[in-house]
């Protein structure tokens, strides 16, 4: 039967609050809808605050208390931390609950000489992160857990003491719904040793099936199921060239090695990334970092290659060039192939595509899509956003009366310079008062004298102005 | 023996002499200097496929409308309707369209009302006519793009090449619209307009048109489509020319 560790970590939200000047101060954790003390320091209980208690008793009782909300997600995120803390040492770790580690000793024991030694290594780990925690070996994930949350704090791998301790529990601490454990005490198993004795045929007669799936799970007879704890993945590289390097353009060849190594890397975990992370280190110079972005996940070293040397010639150097490093910390999966296979593809790349390449070469800036506002002053009409996002119904889908606007607008509004000649108008804007850009215009179509279509406008104080360009 | 090398000798000089006349013809046809009689073909037998441009005059001038894919060449000033002789044709596109170097803000408000998908438009602001060129030859070779439009100066044959084997690429159109040109010297484009204003709506000029006879200038009609855009028959209602003094004048009142 395999061998598993339980590490219960009562208070973790108390022991990640902590800071040196805080240490004095009693400090509670509270929860639910009665705000009942649920973790308290050492002070706190020294104050005569106990677990359980309400908020305004807790209060009563201590009148310097600081208080804080419990924080599920927070609580969460330290369990994570900690399972990747004592990942270097074991490999097996399943993540029970919100404030419990469950680890798979049996696997590790190879490595170490005996539990002793393996408890003593993970001890010592545990007390740099500064944790309360108890702890107990089961025969069972389910033993191993009852046992630890019920403070044993030993290290023993003997069958019977393991057994002598857990039947020594009350009902009371089975995780099992009341009803069931009121059933229990009702014919008088007090005790796990008492549920123990009943043979499991018996149980499945008298109880219910998830009662006997419970008590199998718990003696390690029934499966219990566990995920095992995998690290965030994360690929960085770093190339120590040999002579230094001053020109951009020869940067090619080392960036190809490691877009390689990012390529195999990718390629194996079938796994695809949409922006790469690129820093030059430059001699008695700040680092620099470049960030390529690509619309569309990518592994292939030859596409990132090309999007690297787009954005690098736009880059320049301070100083001559010592290491280059590349790191991609998020990772997408690979889409679903959604094109038709028997349509006729042409081309050379997908919308997506384009826009990487686009945006690598000119800027992101310089590529942008345009959309339609719903304002009646013709600069604020129209705006730029992220290119492909916009998603538009035209007029005669929403049945509007088609308004005559010129294609071109001009980017400011200039003081008409030429004589025109008006042709239609006026159609009078005045409006914006609401947000400080208020406008008065009585606006034209006018052709000026070599026969362009300009749209003019004259505001309050009869001073005219160009604003677009029939084109 | 030594006749045999002889021999050989007179076959491989004759051969490299072939071989200079047939690279010599070759490279006479490149530079567009060949008249062949098959350039004058009749109307059925287009050089190109063509698309329609919304106008059925304009259609039926240019055998068709516009080609498919390639390179359009339109020598016009801006503001006298070289876009809109554009937008049915813009309109009917499932594709996206680049717009590179617009000489003002492309009006999104104004594109809504006239029934065109304003999400398809990919504005390009490129630093340098260079940076322009390369973007459009991307556009098209990706094949993402149906169509291009590119705001540009004088062009050089070796650009309108790389273009147009782009377009070819993608199966796109490119859409070069030109004012102020000083050059003259024929670009290999599939078709060349040149654009002048009218009172009914566009004086166009086909100045060439692959495959296709030299035609007179004629007038495209746009009252039907844009009304307000064209001077008809009526005078302007109310006739009033303003000039920056007199503006300042009634300013200064």
């Amino acid at each position: 039967m395999a061998l598993w560790l339980y590490l219960h970590f009562p208070q973790l939200q108390l022991d990640s609050l902590y800071h040196h000047d805080v240490e004095q101060q009693p400090t509670i954790i509270v929860t639910g809808r009665g705000h009942s003390v649920v973790q308290l320091n050492a002070e706190a209980h020294k104050a005569g605050i106990r677990a359980g208690m309400g908020l305004g008793a807790a209060a009563a009782t201590c009148s310097s208390l600081c208080v804080h909300e419990y924080d599920e997600a927070q609580t969460k995120q330290r369990l994570v931390e900690l399972a990747q803390w004592l990942y270097l040492n074991t490999a097996e770790i399943h993540l029970s609950g919100s404030c419990g580690l469950l680890l798979k000793v049996s696997g590790m024991l190879a490595m170490y000489r005996d539990v002793t030694e393996y408890w003593q290594t993970l001890q010592a780990r545990l007390h740099a992160q500064n944790v309360h925690f108890h702890f107990s070996l089961g025969y069972s994930p389910l033993a191993a857990q009852l046992l630890a949350e019920a403070k044993l704090d030993i290290v023993c791998e003997d069958t019977k003491r393991l057994d002598y301790h857990l039947g020594r529990l009350p009902i009371s601490a089975l995780a099992l719904p009341n009803k069931q454990l009121q059933g229990l005490m009702r014919v008088g198993v007090k005790s796990v040793r008492a549920l123990f004795a009943i043979p499991m045929l018996e149980l499945g007669k008298r109880f219910d099936t998830e009662l006997v799936h419970y008590v199998g799970r718990l003696r390690g007879k029934l499966h219990h199921p566990v995920t095992f704890y995998q690290p965030p993945e994360v690929f960085e590289r770093q190339l120590t060239l040999l002579y230094e390097l001053e020109n951009l353009d020869w940067l090619a060849k080392p960036l190809l090695k490691l877009l390689i190594q990012l390529e195999q890397f990718l390629k194996l975990r079938n796994k695809l990334t949409k922006s790469i992370k690129f820093t030059l280190l430059q001699r008695d110079c700040e680092a620099l970092h470049l960030e390529i972005g690509s619309a569309e996940g990518e592994y292939r070293a030859d596409k990132w290659q090309g999007l690297c040397l787009l954005v690098l010639e736009r880059t320049q150097l301070a100083a001559p060039l010592q290491s280059i490093a590349l790191s991609v910390t998020e990772f997408c999966e690979p889409d679903e192939i959604s094109s038709d296979l028997f349509s006729e593809r042409c081309g050379t790349m997908t919308a997506a595509g384009l826009l990487a390449v686009l945006q690598a070469k000119l800027g992101v800036q310089a590529v942008q899509g345009i959309e339609p506002r719903s304002d009646a002053r013709p600069e604020l009409a129209t705006s730029l956003c992220a290119p492909l996002t916009s998603k538009t119904n035209s007029a005669s889908q929403l049945k509007l009366e088609p308004m005559l606007r010129p294609n071109l607008l001009l980017p400011q509004i200039l003081p008409l310079q030429q004589p025109v000649t008006l042709i239609q108008g006026p159609e009078r804007i005045c409006t914006g008062w609401w947000d400080g850009h208020e406008i008065e215009r009585d606006y034209f179509i006018a052709q000026d004298e070599s026969k362009r279509w300009l749209w003019v406008f004259r505001d309050r104080q009869q001073r005219w102005y160009l604003h677009g360009v029939f084109s | 023996m030594l006749a045999l090398l002889i021999s050989i000798y007179n076959t491989v000089c004759v051969y490299s002499k072939v071989c200079v006349m047939a690279n010599l013809i070759d490279f006479l046809q490149h530079q567009n200097l060949v008249w062949q009689g098959t350039e004058n073909a009749p109307a059925s037998r287009q050089v190109y496929e063509t698309v329609s441009t919304g106008f059925g005059d304009l259609d039926k001038q240019l055998h068709g409308g516009l080609p498919k894919q390639g390179v359009v060449d339109i020598q016009s000033q801006v503001g006298i309707g070289e876009l809109r002789l554009l937008l049915p044709y813009l309109r009917k596109q499932t594709r996206m369209c680049a717009v590179i170097h617009p000489p003002a803000l492309l009006n999104a408000h104004a594109l809504f009302h006239q029934g065109v998908d304003t999400g398809q438009f990919l504005v390009i602001t490129p630093n340098s006519p260079q940076e322009a060129l390369w973007a459009a030859e991307q556009c098209l070779k990706s094949g993402a793009c149906g169509s291009v439009l590119l705001w540009h100066g004088d062009l050089e044959v070796h650009q309108v090449k790389r273009l147009q084997l782009a377009a070819q690429t993608g199966q796109g159109l490119i859409c070069i619209l030109r004012s102020g040109i000083k050059q003259s010297a024929s670009l290999p484009v599939c078709l060349s307009l040149k654009l002048a204003p009218h009172e009914l709506g566009l004086r166009v000029q086909v100045i060439k048109r692959q495959g296709g006879w030299a035609k007179p200038d004629f007038v495209l009609d746009m009252s039907t489509n844009w009304p307000e855009l064209t001077a008809r028959e009526k005078v302007p209602r109310s006739a009033q020319v303003v000039t920056i003094e007199q503006a300042l004048q009634q300013v200064n009142r």
